[in-house]
């Protein structure tokens, strides 16, 4: 508990401080006020400062002010001295207030130096004179002058000013809207609002302060109406009204009351026309660069990915980030290519900016950022992709080259569409890459082989070569043929020839020479038929044969029987012609029969 | 057997004109190309194909400068000249394919499921290689026939007689594929639009009136060339081309606005 208020005791118990209260400016001639004020401390009045071209007339006046707050039971106290020097400004120039030291509790403070400008007195008015019959012009905080009557065009203006008079496309420029007045104001209301055809706009914040300005030979009070920064968007000369103000301003009117004159306030309306003010935009030189897309000013790139280890199916935020200060915010998204395999969602653009250079510039961030996923383990590049920008300081075109992100990616953990087998699947999104040109023979003219003469004649050799084959096999077997009818005929012929000698045998009943000669006939014939070598010339193998030529058991058995009776009429000498008229018929029969099979 | 030795020969020949093609214009214009110089890309190959000969490579390499150089119309010229000389050529229909897909026209497909086969088998290789294939089935045909007319057995007799039909019918097809492919290989009825655009005319005149106004057809579309009028002062270069677009619409177009392929 003691501790907590040990705290607050700590927290409440303020720092004292030593300021001088910005001074404003001051028209020659007239008195002013210069004013410290020393806040939570307690000090001497300090020696007046010394002031170029003024006459120092009274100080310090010292007044003290304190307040004590109670809120929620906390209680806060605050105090402040002020201390004034009171001058008379004779010459007109810039004034430098010095620094001023005090010291306090022990601590010595100093506070800023400033500085504030004496403006040259009213210049008299050769117009202004005629005009007014004579009255001389009003002059700002001298109700004596302030007289009801007209008010010339010179007595209250809306004017429109830009920073710069010549800027580039793209190139941010401070529209400021300042009232300028003689009297004092009571209302103010806007009836026609600027234009600002050509421009994007965006308004920037005033404050509420009025000052005094000397402009065109006299003296106003000026209030900024309205601060703009202006992004020309056309080359050309662009010009901006001020717009259409109703006015109600405050005159003094002479009353004589008898024994003393007095000075009575009388509301005027007024309606200011309004100003317009030209501003030189220049084309962004031509020919713009490839990638150009309208950064205007001076920028700085920079990429991040994070997380840098990337797992497959899990999310990386690649940042592209321009920094710099220019029209950062109406820059366009980088169009950032992401490798196969790497999922990019649409990107999140993120801009910040704050007023520099006076409230004449708009220094900022621009941040995208694309939330990618890995869909495949591998290693990959990320293209970084160059920032263009033109320059206006130097009238050129600059490159910012960013560089290439390696990106390794792991396998993600228990990610099922890792694992997943996917189809290799490719699209066709450009040409193919050239072949080199002489992997190819190359020929002033073509010749096909179907035209030449090469092509038919290969066709006539083949069906040639066929028919040739076709010739040559026929007469082959022409040939085979011939062969075997003249074995079959010369077997006819050598059986008939041996019959024949049987017959003669027969004939001459030489039943010896019969039985031989037709045995040797017989055996003769079938081994010539049957095509049968004489060793193999035995009964079995002959029947056998005779039966695979085509006979039947039958005939068969007539052939054997034959052939048996040859044999054994050898053995028996004792014959009758008979006989023999009947065996030889019997062979006859047997060799037309075989004969008959032949021809079957 | 003849084949292997053809091959062989051919073989030979083709080791011949490499070597004797080293160092050539056509390199250059490749490292021009790799330099993504296409304009000067563009002049070499040209030269090239004018003095060192042409080839389905070189004629692709030139489509691909063009079409980096955006010119779609001579890109698509280039690319069916790669292909008349060698139907098989992968690179040069898949790049022709792509460039098609980029040009204004779309023509419309009246092609049938048969003619669209007939189309892939004609340009699946080259005229020769469809002689030798359709001189090769002859053989076998030939061959069926002797199996038919030598064998003694009564299944090799009907094997050869059956395959033999059988392979009848195919060596007239590949004959006919063969012809059909030289015709492609030599015809000039094709053309290319090379003008950015170009108004087709009801008549060989310019179009005086709307009515005369047949269609404007744009670069890469390909026309068929039926006819051509001349001036009589210089009647060997036509002016007009009588042309036929899709399903058969005739109409006129100035001869300098297509490129014969």
């Amino acid at each position: 508990m003691l501790l907590m208020l040990g705290v607050i005791a700590l927290a409440a118990a303020q720092q004292p401080s030593f300021s001088l209260i910005q001074p404003r400016n001051v028209v020659q001639g007239r008195n002013f006020a210069l004013t410290f004020r020393l806040s939570d401390g307690d000090a001497n009045p300090p020696a007046a400062p010394q002031l170029k071209g003024c006459t120092l007339l009274f100080g310090p006046a010292v007044s003290t002010m304190s307040s004590t707050q109670i809120v929620n039971g906390r209680i806060t106290s605050s105090s402040s001295v002020d201390f004034s020097f009171t001058y008379r400004a004779d010459e007109p120039g810039t004034v430098d207030v010095p620094e001023l030291t005090v010291s306090s509790e022990g601590k010595t403070l100093k506070s800023r130096p400033a500085s504030f400008q004496i403006l040259p007195s009213d210049e008299p008015r050769q117009s202004g004179g005629s005009q007014n019959g004579g009255r001389p012009s009003a002059s700002i905080d001298d109700p004596s002058t302030q007289t009801p009557g007209r008010i010339s065009s010179d007595d209250l203006l809306v004017r429109v000013s830009f920073s710069k008079s010549s800027v580039y496309e793209q190139e941010p420029v401070v529209a400021t809207i300042k009232v300028y007045t003689k009297y004092d104001i009571s209302s103010f209301m806007p009836t026609a609002q600027p234009a600002f055809d050509g421009f994007l706009c965006e308004e920037l914040p005033v404050s509420n302060e009025t000052s005094i300005e000397h402009y065109n030979g006299s003296n106003y009070h000026t209030a900024v109406l309205k601060k703009l920064l202006l992004y020309p968007q056309k080359a050309g000369q662009l010009s901006v009204n001020s717009g259409k103000y109703d006015v109600s301003i405050v005159q003094y009117e002479t009353v004589n009351m008898g024994f003393f004159r007095t000075q009575r306030p009388v509301e005027k309306q007024v309606t200011t026309s309004s100003n317009a003010a030209t501003l030189s935009v220049k084309a962004l030189p031509e020919p713009r660069p490839a990638g150009f897309n309208g950064a205007v000013g001076q920028f700085s790139v920079s990429t991040s990915l994070e997380p840098e280890l990337m797992r497959t199916n899990e999310a990386s935020v690649y940042s592209y980030i321009v920094k710099g200060t220019g029209n950062i915010k109406y820059l366009s998204e980088p169009s950032v290519q992401f490798p196969v395999g790497i999922d990019a969602y649409t990107p999140k653009t993120d801009i910040k900016t704050n007023l520099v250079g006076g409230g004449t510039n708009m220094s900022g961030i621009y941040r995208t950022d694309y939330t990618i996923v890995p869909q495949e383990v591998g290693a990959f590049t990320i293209e970084g992709v160059p920032f263009i920008y033109f320059d206006p300081s130097t009238g050129k075109y600059e490159t910012v080259d960013v560089a290439s992100t390696p990106i390794k990616v792991l396998r993600g953990t228990g990610s099922a569409a890792a694992t997943e087998q996917r189809e290799i699947e490719g699209s066709i999104n450009d040409i193919l890459h050239i072949r080199p040109s002489d992997s190819q023979p190359r020929s002033h003219s073509m010749s096909y082989v179907l035209r030449s003469a090469v092509y038919p004649v290969a066709y006539a050799v083949v069906i040639l070569a066929l028919l040739v084959v076709v010739v040559v096999y026929r007469r082959h077997i022409r040939l085979q043929a011939d062969v075997t009818g003249r074995k079959l005929a010369k077997a006819g012929r050598v059986a008939n020839k041996r019959l024949r000698d049987a017959r003669a045998a027969m004939n001459a009943h030489e039943n010896d020479r019969f039985y031989a000669s037709l045995a040797k006939a017989l055996w003769g014939y079938l081994s010539d038929k049957l095509q049968i070598s004489a060793s193999q010339l035995v009964r079995d193998n002959v029947a056998e044969k005779l039966l695979a030529y085509g006979l039947t058991q039958e005939q068969t058995d007539n052939v054997l029987e034959v052939l048996d009776r040859c044999e054994m009429a050898r053995f028996t000498p004792q014959t009758s012609d008979d006989e023999v008229a009947e065996i030889y018929r019997r062979a006859t029969a047997v060799i037309k029969n075989i004969e008959d099979v032949r021809r079957k | 057997m003849m084949m292997k030795k053809f091959a062989t020969i051919l073989l030979a020949a083709l080791s011949l004109t490499v070597s004797a093609s080293a160092l050539s214009t056509a390199q250059l214009a490749d490292s021009a190309y790799n330099k993504q110089n296409y304009r000067e890309a563009i002049e070499l190959y040209q030269q090239s194909i004018a003095t060192e000969g042409k080839s389905a490579v070189l004629y692709t390499n030139l489509g691909n400068a063009y079409f980096r150089n955006d010119n779609l119309g001579r890109a698509v010229l280039s690319y069916e000249r790669a292909l008349k000389l060698d139907p098989s050529d992968g690179d040069a229909r898949q790049n022709l394919a792509f460039v098609r897909s980029r040009i204004q026209d779309r023509p419309e497909d009246d092609s049938s499921f048969f003619s669209n086969m007939h189309r892939s088998v004609v340009a699946s290789a080259r005229p020769d290689t469809w002689a030798w294939i359709a001189f090769g089935v002859f053989v076998l045909l030939v061959g069926a026939a002797a199996l038919y007319i030598f064998s003694q057995n009564v299944a090799l007799r009907k094997t050869g007689f059956f395959g033999g039909l059988v392979l009848l019918f195919v060596f007239a097809y590949l004959l006919f594929v063969a012809f059909d492919s030289v015709d492609r290989a030599t015809g000039t009825s094709s053309a290319i639009v090379t003008a950015p655009s170009t108004q087709l005319t009801s008549a060989p005149r310019g179009a005086g009136s709307d009515s005369d106004k047949v269609v404007t057809i744009h670069e890469g579309t390909k026309v068929e060339i039926i006819d051509s009028v001349a001036t009589p002062d210089d009647p060997v270069s036509p002016v007009w081309y009588n042309v036929n677009i899709n399903h058969g619409t005739k109409a006129w177009l100035r001869a300098t606005d297509v490129e014969r392929i």
